[in-house]
C-alpha cells in the first residue's frame, strides 16, 4: 500500500520537472561548436580559400564520400577546382576534420540536412564554402608554409631566414 | 661471380649475396632500413649518414660501432643490429638536423604520398619538430616545361647531380654554395638540357623537383590507378606504369625491367602521354557525304551501327578493292585484324620503303641466328660498343643512356681488382679517372655520347660503308690480321682506324655493335649485320643490337608477308593507287602526310573512292577520310609489341576506352570474322611462326583471378560520379584482362605472394609499393639482387611488386634455327675517292621524331626549330651563311629552311630535319639556287 502512495507520489512529481525533450522544430536545442554536423569550408583570416587541395580528408574518409582535384591560381596558391561530399554517404565521424592540416574542413553544429530526393544530398565546392574562418579564427597555413605565394615571397613566411645567395662566398 | 654468405642480424642468421652492400642486402630482407643517397643504378657514397646500423666484431663484442651500410660489404658472419638504442638514436638525431631547415609544405607539395622523406622520417621516429629557429629559404630557378624547382625542399642528399652529371652525362645542373646553404640547379634558369632530366623526379628523394605537366592534373599517389604499359614513343619498348583518373592520364612511371629500362626513362617516354589527353584526338565517329545536287561535302558524326554498316557496305561492293595500311605504332594485334580483312596481298606497312627493306633484312638475319640480340643490360655489362650510323641519343634515347654505362665498365673492372666494389662509387671513379671501356661512334656528326667516346668519326655516308668494309675486310682475312691491306684500300691511313677499331672489338670480351635503321641506308646496315656475324663468329659473346623508328616497326614487318615479290610498303603502295587506285583505302594509325609530300599526296588520295582511317587523333590524313573510326590509344588497350630485341611485351589498358573509341581489333571484328581473341592469336600464329609465343599472353588473360588497377587507399569512390548520379553503379572492369578498374581484386603489390600458392597470376602487378613505403623507392625493397640469378624459382617465391615473371616478355628468335643467311655484301662504286656530291641526312631529334608526341603540350615546347645544319666549309662552297635559307629539292618537292653551322659535322653532308627528309623522298638535291640573302627563316613544309 506505502509502496503504491509512494510510486504515485513520484509519478506526480515527474509532471512539474522541467522537460528533457523540446518542441522541435520550434525550439532548438543548443549544440556545442565541436558537434559534428554539416561540414563546411571555412576561409583563412584574410578571407582566402583554406583548402589547399591536399586530399588529406578524402583519403582519411572512411566512406570515401569526398572528391577534391587540385587546381593552382596564378598566384601559386593551390587550391580546390572540385571539392564534393556526397552527405548521402557521410557518417559524420570528423575524420577529415582531423586529417586536415589548414583547418579548412570543419564539421559544424548543423544535422538539418534532411533531402526528399537523394541527389540534392550531393554538395558540391559552392554549397560548403563559407565566408569566415569557422571555429579556428587565427590559422592561416601559407604563412607557416614555405611554398611562395603571390604577396608572400620566398623568406616571409614565419621563421623563415631571407633566401641565401647561392653566388655569394661566404660558408 | 655472386656467391651467398651468412650474416647475423639481431642475432638471427640470413643468407645474401656477396657482392652487394648492406644496405641493399637488409633492404632485400625486407627489412627496413633508412637512407637517402644510396640509389640502386649509382651506387653508395655515404653522404647523408642515415643508413647507420649497429655492426659487433664477434659473438662477444657488446658494444659495437656504428657503420653506415650502404659504405659495407657484406662478409660472412658478419654479426649487426638494427633495431640498437645507439644506432636508433644517431638515425633519429640524423634525420632531425636533415629536417630543421624543412618547410611545412607536404599539403601543397607534389611528393606527399610518394615522398621517401615523409617515410624515412616515420621510419626514423623523428615525429614532431623540437627546432623553433628559422628556417633557411631558397629561390627556385625555372627549369622548362618538364620539371619544377623547389630548392626549399632539399635534404642534400646528392642524389640529382649525381644523376644529371655523373650517370647521364648533363653538365647544366650542379651544385652551389656550400654548408647549409647548399643549392642544387643551374647556373642560370633554363630548360635542363639532357634527356634524362624527367627522371629527376623520381630520382629525388623530396619534393625539389617533381613532374611540371602531372602538376596541372594533379592527384596524388594513392588515387591514381595503374596499369602495367609499355612506352610506345620509340622502339627500345620501356617498361611503365601508365596512371589514370576520370579518364585523364596523369603521368608515366618508371616499371623497373632488369633487361631493358631498369630504373630509368627518356623524356619523351615520360612526358608524350599527353597526346591521349589531347583536345584534338578523336573520339567519335565522323562520315563525310556528298550532298546531293552540289559540290559541297558536309561531315557528321554517326552511331556505331550506321558506322558499320556503311564500312560493309564499302567493302562489299561489286567491284571492290580494298587495300590496307598497318601501323609500325599500332599493336600486333591490330595490324593482324586489318592484315585478315584485306589479305595479305592486300596488307601494307606504314613504313617507307627504305627502312622496310631494311627491316626486312634484319628479320632474315634474326631468323638465321647469326648474331645474339642483345638487351639494353647485356649493352650496359658488354666491354666495347661499335656504334654506326645512328644517333641513338636521339632516337633510342634510353639505348644511350645504356651505352654511356658501359663506358664505365674499364674503370669498375679495373678497381675490382684492387679489391673495390663496383657499388663505391667514389672509390671506382677516383681509380678509373679517364681510363673507359672503347665506344666507337661513326656518324655523320657528333652526338650526345661524344664525350665518352674514344673515336668519334664524322663521316659522310659513303665513307662510313667504306670504314665499315675495311672493317669487315679486316675481320675476314684470317691469316693476314697484322698487315692488312686489302685491294679495297688505298688510303692507309683510313685502314689505320678501320684497324684499330676492329682490334677494340676483338680484344673485348662481349663487344656489341649498335646501330639502327634511321640512316634508312641498307647498304650500311648490311655491313653493320657482316661486320656482326663476323664477329660472332670470332666472339662468342659478341651482340648486336638495332634500333628501328617505331615500337612495333619489327613485329608489323613480320606480318607482312604477301604471296608475291613486290615490297609491300608505302612508296610501293603509292605507285599502286597513282596506276591502279583501289575503291576503299583503309588507313590505320599512320599519318600518311608524314612521309609523303602534300600535293602529291592529296591528288593520290583523291583518286580512291572511299577512304576510311582508324586512327586516335586528328592527322592531316585524317581530313581526308571518309569515314574516321576512332582508335584506342595505348592506355586505353592491351596489345603486345615487338621490340627492337625481338621481346614480345605485353601492355595494359588503364581505363576504358573513352566515347566510341575502340581498338581496331573491335572494330574490324565484324567485317573480318576474328571476332573470337582465340582466333585472332591463332591467326597471328598463322602468319608468323614466330609470333607463336604471343598465345601464352592471351591464356594469362584468361586466368580467372582480379587484380585491382586501383591502391589499396584510393579514396573518393562514393563521390566521384555523384554529381551525375547518387546511385553508385558496379565499377567497370576489363574485359579483355582479369585488371579491374577499380579496387576491388588483389591488390598489385601482393601478385607474387599468391604466386606461392596454386593460383597464378600472371599479368604484371600495377605498382610499387611495400608496407611503410609509399614511394617509388619501394621498388629497392622488392629487387631480387640478392638472389642467385639463375634460380628463377627463387625470384618468383619472392613477396614482390615487380614484373619478374619472365613469361612476360619473350624473346622470339631465342630458338630457331634455320639455314644460315648470308646477308647481301655492299659495294662501293668509287672507294676512296674524294667524294663529289652532298648527302642530305636525316637530322633525328627527341622532340620532334615521334608523331605521336607531336601531340603533347610539354615536348611541344622543346621541340626544336626546323633547320639544316651543314659545316662551315661546307657553308662557305656554298656561299651561304648561317640563318640564311638553304633549298632542298626534290622529285616534287622543296624546303626552304634557315641553316646552322655546325662544324662537328662531316664535310659533305647536310641535314635536313627528319619529318622533312622523309616528305623529300627520292633524289634528293641541295637546290643551285638557294634564297641566299632570306634571313626571314620562311619555312614551308
Ligand atoms: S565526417 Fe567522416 S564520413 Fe563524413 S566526410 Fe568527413 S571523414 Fe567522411
Ligand atoms: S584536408 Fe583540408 S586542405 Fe586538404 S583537401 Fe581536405 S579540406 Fe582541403
Ligand atoms: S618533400 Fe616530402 S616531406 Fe618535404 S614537403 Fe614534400 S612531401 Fe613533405
Ligand atoms: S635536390 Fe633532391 S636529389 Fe638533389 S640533393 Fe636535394 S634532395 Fe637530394
Ligand atoms: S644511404 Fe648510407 S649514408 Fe646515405
Amino acid at each position: 500500500m506505502m509502496s503504491q502512495i509512494r510510486t504515485l507520489l513520484k509519478v506526480l512529481k515527474h509532471t512539474f520537472t522541467k522537460p528533457d525533450t523540446v518542441q522541435y522544430p520550434e525550439q532548438k536545442p543548443y549544440l556545442s561548436p565541436r558537434y559534428r554536423g554539416r561540414i563546411v569550408l571555412t576561409r583563412d583570416p584574410n578571407g582566402d580559400e583554406r583548402c589547399v587541395a591536399c586530399n588529406l580528408c578524402s583519403a582519411a574518409c572512411p566512406v570515401d564520400c569526398i572528391l577534391v582535384e587540385k587546381d593552382e591560381t596564378q598566384g601559386g596558391r593551390w587550391q580546390a577546382k572540385t571539392f564534393r561530399i556526397n552527405f548521402s554517404r557521410c557518417i559524420m565521424c570528423g575524420f577529415c576534420e582531423e586529417a586536415c592540416p589548414t583547418h579548412a574542413i570543419q564539421l559544424t553544429p548543423d544535422f538539418e540536412m534532411a533531402e526528399y530526393d537523394r541527389q540534392n544530398l550531393v554538395y558540391e565546392k559552392e554549397h560548403l564554402l563559407i565566408d569566415g574562418p569557422g571555429k579556428y579564427r587565427d590559422y592561416n597555413f601559407y604563412e607557416v608554409c614555405g611554398k611562395a605565394i603571390e604577396g608572400k615571397a620566398k623568406g616571409q613566411a614565419n621563421n623563415e631566414a631571407p633566401p641565401i645567395n647561392i653566388k655569394s662566398l661566404l660558408p | 661471380m655472386t656467391n651467398m654468405v651468412t650474416i647475423f642480424i639481431e642475432d638471427l642468421p640470413y643468407q645474401v649475396a656477396d657482392d652487394i652492400n648492406l644496405l641493399q642486402a637488409c633492404l632485400s630482407l625486407k627489412l627496413d632500413i633508412p637512407y637517402f643517397c644510396w640509389h640502386p643504378a649509382m651506387g653508395s657514397v655515404g653522404a647523408c649518414r642515415q643508413c647507420a646500423v649497429m655492426q659487433y666484431q664477434n659473438e662477444d663484442d657488446t658494444r659495437g660501432r656504428l657503420v653506415m651500410s650502404c659504405m659495407t660489404p657484406v662478409s660472412e658472419g658478419m654479426r649487426l643490429s638494427f633495431n640498437n638504442e645507439k644506432a636508433e638514436t644517431f638515425r633519429a638525431t640524423n634525420i632531425e638536423a636533415i629536417m630543421t631547415n624543412h618547410p611545412h609544405d607536404c599539403p601543397v607539395c607534389e611528393e606527399g604520398g610518394d615522398c621517401h622523406l615523409q617515410d624515412m622520417t616515420l621510419l626514423s621516429g623523428h615525429i614532431k619538430r623540437r627546432y623553433p629557429g628559422t628556417k633557411r629559404t631558397h629561390n627556385n630557378q625555372y627549369l622548362g616545361p618538364l620539371l619544377n624547382h623547389e630548392m626549399n625542399r632539399c635534404i642534400g642528399c646528392y642524389r640529382c647531380v649525381r644523376f644529371y652529371r655523373d650517370y647521364c652525362g648533363g653538365n647544366d645542373l650542379n651544385v652551389f654554395s656550400s654548408k647549409n646553404n647548399i643549392y642544387f640547379g643551374r647556373a642560370e634558369p633554363g630548360i635542363l638540357e639532357n634527356e634524362f632530366s624527367g627522371n629527376l623526379a623520381e630520382v629525388c628523394p623530396t619534393g625539389v623537383f617533381t613532374d611540371k605537366p602531372f602538376s596541372q592534373h594533379y592527384i596524388r599517389k594513392w588515387d591514381l590507378q595503374s596499369s602495367p604499359s609499355i612506352c610506345s614513343h620509340c622502339s627500345v619498348g620501356c617498361n611503365t606504369y601508365v596512371t589514370e583518373r576520370g579518364g585523364i592520364i596523369r603521368k608515366i612511371n618508371n616499371r623497373y625491367n632488369e633487361e631493358i629500362n631498369g630504373h630509368f626513362l627518356c623524356d619523351r617516354g615520360r612526358f608524350a602521354y599527353q597526346h591521349v589527353n589531347h583536345e584534338s584526338k578523336l573520339t567519335q565517329v565522323w562520315s563525310r557525304a556528298q550532298q546531293q545536287n552540289s559540290q559541297s561535302q558536309q561531315t557528321h558524326v554517326l552511331d556505331d551501327k550506321k558506322a558499320h554498316s556503311q564500312f560493309s557496305q564499302w567493302l562489299n561492293e561489286a567491284d571492290a578493292q580494298v587495300v590496307g595500311i598497318g601501323s609500325a605504332r599500332s599493336s600486333i594485334e591490330n595490324n593482324a585484324a586489318l592484315h585478315k580483312l584485306v589479305g595479305a596481298n592486300n596488307f601494307y606497312a606504314g613504313i617507307a620503303s627504305d627502312e622496310f627493306s631494311q627491316l626486312q633484312l634484319l628479320i632474315k638475319t634474326y631468323k638465321s641466328n647469326q648474331l645474339s640480340l642483345v638487351s639494353l643490360n647485356d649493352i650496359e655489362q658488354s666491354d666495347a660498343v661499335l656504334l654506326v650510323g645512328e644517333d641513338v641519343t636521339q632516337t633510342a634515347p634510353r639505348l644511350a643512356l645504356s651505352i654511356r654505362q658501359m663506358t664505365k665498365n674499364a674503370g669498375i673492372a679495373k678497381a675490382a681488382k684492387m679489391g673495390i666494389k663496383h657499388w663505391q662509387d667514389e672509390a671506382v671513379r677516383n681509380i678509373s679517372q679517364d681510363e673507359k671501356s672503347p665506344l666507337i661512334i661513326i656518324n655523320t656528326h657528333e652526338t650526345k655520347l661524344a664525350d665518352v667516346a674514344k673515336h668519334n668519326l664524322n663521316l659522310a655516308p659513303n665513307k662510313q660503308l667504306e670504314l665499315l668494309l675495311e672493317i669487315e675486310a679486316y675481320l675476314t682475312n684470317e691469316d693476314a690480321k697484322t698487315h692488312f691491306s686489302a685491294t679495297l684500300l688505298s688510303e692507309t691511313k683510313s685502314s689505320d682506324i678501320a684497324i684499330a677499331i676492329a682490334n677494340e672489338l676483338l680484344t673485348a670480351n662481349n663487344p656489341v655493335v649498335v646501330t639502327g635503321t634511321h640512316s634508312f641506308d641498307i647498304t650500311l646496315l648490311s655491313a653493320c649485320l657482316r661486320v656482326s656475324i663476323l664477329l660472332k663468329d670470332q666472339k662468342e659473346n659478341a651482340g648486336f643490337y638495332c634500333a628501328t623508328s617505331a615500337i612495333n616497326a619489327l613485329g608489323l614487318s613480320l606480318l607482312v608477308q604477301p604471296d608475291d615479290d613486290i615490297a609491300h610498303d608505302l612508296d610501293s603502295l603509292i605507285e599502286n593507287i597513282k596506276s591502279k587506285p583501289p575503291t576503299l583505302l583503309i588507313i590505320m594509325e599512320t599519318d600518311l602526310y608524314r612521309y609523303c609530300s602534300n600535293e602529291k599526296l592529296t591528288t593520290y588520295l583523291d583518286k580512291i573512292k572511299h577512304i576510311v582511317v582508324i586512327e586516335q587523333i586528328l592527322t592531316d590524313t585524317v581530313k581526308m577520310a571518309d569515314l574516321v573510326l576512332p582508335a584506342a590509344s595505348f592506355a586505353e588497350q592491351h596489345g603486345s609489341w615487338l621490340n627492337n630485341e625481338a621481346r614480345l611485351q605485353r601492355a595494359y589498358a588503364v581505363m576504358p576506352a573513352s566515347e566510341m573509341r575502340q581498338t581496331p581489333v573491335q572494330w574490324l571484328a565484324q567485317h573480318n570474322s576474328l571476332d573470337d581473341e582465340h582466333n585472332l592469336y591463332r591467326y597471328i600464329q598463322n602468319i608468323s611462326p614466330l609470333l607463336q609465343p604471343i598465345m601464352q599472353f592471351y591464356t594469362a588473360d584468361k586466368s580467372d583471378f582480379s587484380v585491382a588497377s586501383q591502391p589499396m587507399r584510393s579514396s573518393a569512390r562514393t563521390a566521384f560520379f555523384a554529381n551525375i548520379d547518387v546511385k553508385e553503379y558496379a565499377p567497370k572492369r576489363d574485359e579483355k584482362s582479369n585488371l579491374t578498374f577499380s579496387m576491388e581484386g588483389v591488390a598489385g603489390f601482393r601478385q607474387q605472394t599468391l604466386n606461392n600458392s596454386q593460383h597464378k597470376i600472371t599479368t604484371p602487378v600495377t605498382g610499387v609499393w611495400s608496407p611503410k613505403w609509399n614511394s617509388n623507392q619501394a621498388v629497392n625493397k622488392t629487387l631480387s639482387n640478392t638472389l642467385n640469378e639463375s634460380s628463377v624459382q627463387d625470384k618468383a617465391d619472392l613477396d614482390i611488386g615487380l614484373n619478374l615473371d619472365l613469361n612476360l616478355s619473350l624473346k622470339i628468335f631465342d630458338h630457331i634455327n634455320t639455314n644460315r643467311f648470308e646477308v647481301p655484301a655492299s659495294k662501293i662504286d668509287s672507294p676512296s675517292q674524294p667524294l663529289t656530291n652532298i648527302s642530305i641526312c636525316p637530322h633525328h631529334h627527341i622532340y620532334s621524331n615521334d608523331e605521336l608526341s607531336d601531340y603533347s603540350s610539354s615536348i611541344q615546347q622543346l621541340r626544336p626549330d626546323p633547320v639544316i645544319s651543314l659545316n662551315q666549309k661546307q657553308a662557305n662552297d656554298l656561299a651561304i651563311k648561317s640563318g640564311e635559307n638553304l633549298t632542298i629539292t626534290s622529285n616534287n618537292y622543296n624546303i626552304s629552311l634557315p641553316c646552322l653551322i655546325n662544324n662537328t659535322l662531316a664535310d659533305k653532308v647536310v641535314l635536313v630535319p627528319f619529318t622533312e627528309f622523309m616528305r623529300l623522298g627520292a633524289n634528293k638535291q641541295v637546290s643551285s639556287n638557294y634564297s641566299a640573302g632570306n634571313t626571314n627563316g620562311d619555312v614551308n613544309g
